[in-house]
């Protein structure tokens, strides 16, 4: 036994490397962050918010730039916040997104499961078209989400202008 | 979330009342009825221009726009707000509609402690040539590139605002 215990604490120091060497192998992933507005608030009414236009501050990490999942979070402007994190590229096309995620107001609840998210455009700011890359340091992103804030029949759009922070020449 | 929220019991109803105040009072912020453009977007830092005044990199930014010649707004000055994450630069210019032309800011207030506000602002921009000018007749502004000179009153601190914004 004692043995068997010696062995095993030689290999504790490549146990504790293994997930480090993991995380070095994971490429880095560019991060957005900018803000912009949500409009076209559609089925809200009932729930008093969002109606018109709402300020938002927001971060996204696209899924094409590495990782298994998009991410997108945003910050209220009368406080509060949205996260959605979706299998899929963050690029435009006409399918629907189911999406997971958190929604905090004074504490934290589950998105559920009926939120989901259309890129509606992504274009490489300020010019028109073009698509995420690690070579498109700025993009404007319009999406549609359904069961915005986790409230059910409430959609909005989201219009943003991002730029990633942590690329060298971003 | 979306159980709580769908079937809203009456704590539930509490907070979104109360969400709905907030959400007047923000939006509320202006005494006369103007017309007003809210959004946001980011401030980057080009060529390194600004580290010497402790300016790097990008800094995410709510704004509000009131273009000259909309309903109850002024005739000839055009309002603009950045709203930083610890501060705020507001400031009026009069509008001319073209690309690559300086505009000079009339008025300029700094808000990081207390209200400054310099008898002639140095900082000005143009807008970028791709971007859009914003007019009274707008609905969106979602392609607003403002290039700024001399930022935060900063001589030769060059920073460029990226903004999306929406008539209220």
């Amino acid at each position: 036994m004692n043995r068997f215990l010696k062995r095993l604490r030689a290999l504790r120091p490549l146990v504790l490397s293994l997930p480090l060497a993991l995380l070095a192998a994971l490429p880095a992933r560019a991060e957005y962050m900018g803000g912009g507005y949500l409009s076209d608030a559609y089925g809200c009414e009932r729930y008093g918010w969002p109606l018109g236009t709402e300020m938002v501050r927001a971060r996204l990490n696209a899924r094409q730039l590495g990782g298994w999942t998009s991410e997108l979070v945003l910050n209220f402007a009368v406080g509060g916040s949205n996260t959605y994190r979706f299998r899929g590229d963050v690029t435009q096309a006409p399918r629907w997104h189911r999406v997971e995620g958190a929604v905090v107001w004074g504490r934290l609840y589950d998105l559920g499961s009926r939120t989901q998210i259309r890129i509606l455009s992504v274009d490489l700011a300020p010019y028109s078209g073009g698509a995420i890359s690690e070579h498109a340091p700025t993009i404007r992103l319009r999406a549609r989400i359904r069961n915005f804030n986790g409230l059910q029949g409430c959609a909005v759009t989201a219009t943003l202008m991002l730029n990633t922070w942590d690329q060298p020449g971003s | 979330m979306t159980r709580a929220m769908a079937r809203p019991g009456r704590r539930n109803w509490a907070r979104l009342a109360s969400l709905t105040l907030l959400a007047l009072g923000c939006g509320g912020g202006t005494a006369l009825a103007e017309t007003e453009f809210l959004g946001g977007g980011f401030l980057v830092v080009k060529y390194d221009s600004c580290a010497e005044y402790g300016w790097t990199g990008t800094h995410q930014v709510l704004a509000r726009l009131a273009p000259q010649g909309a309903p109850g707004n002024p005739e000839d000055q055009t309002q603009i707000a950045l709203l930083l994450s610890t501060g705020t630069i507001a400031f009026r210019y009069d509008n001319v509609r073209r690309y690559r032309y300086t505009q000079t800011i009339d008025e300029a207030t700094y808000v990081w402690n207390g209200p400054w506000s310099p008898e002639e602002p140095t900082m000005n921009f143009y807008y970028h040539y791709v971007g859009n000018i914003p007019s009274a007749d707008d609905t969106a502004i979602d392609n607003l590139v403002l290039v700024f000179n001399n930022f935060n009153e900063h001589p030769g601190c060059q920073v460029d605002a990226y903004l999306a914004l929406r008539r209220n």
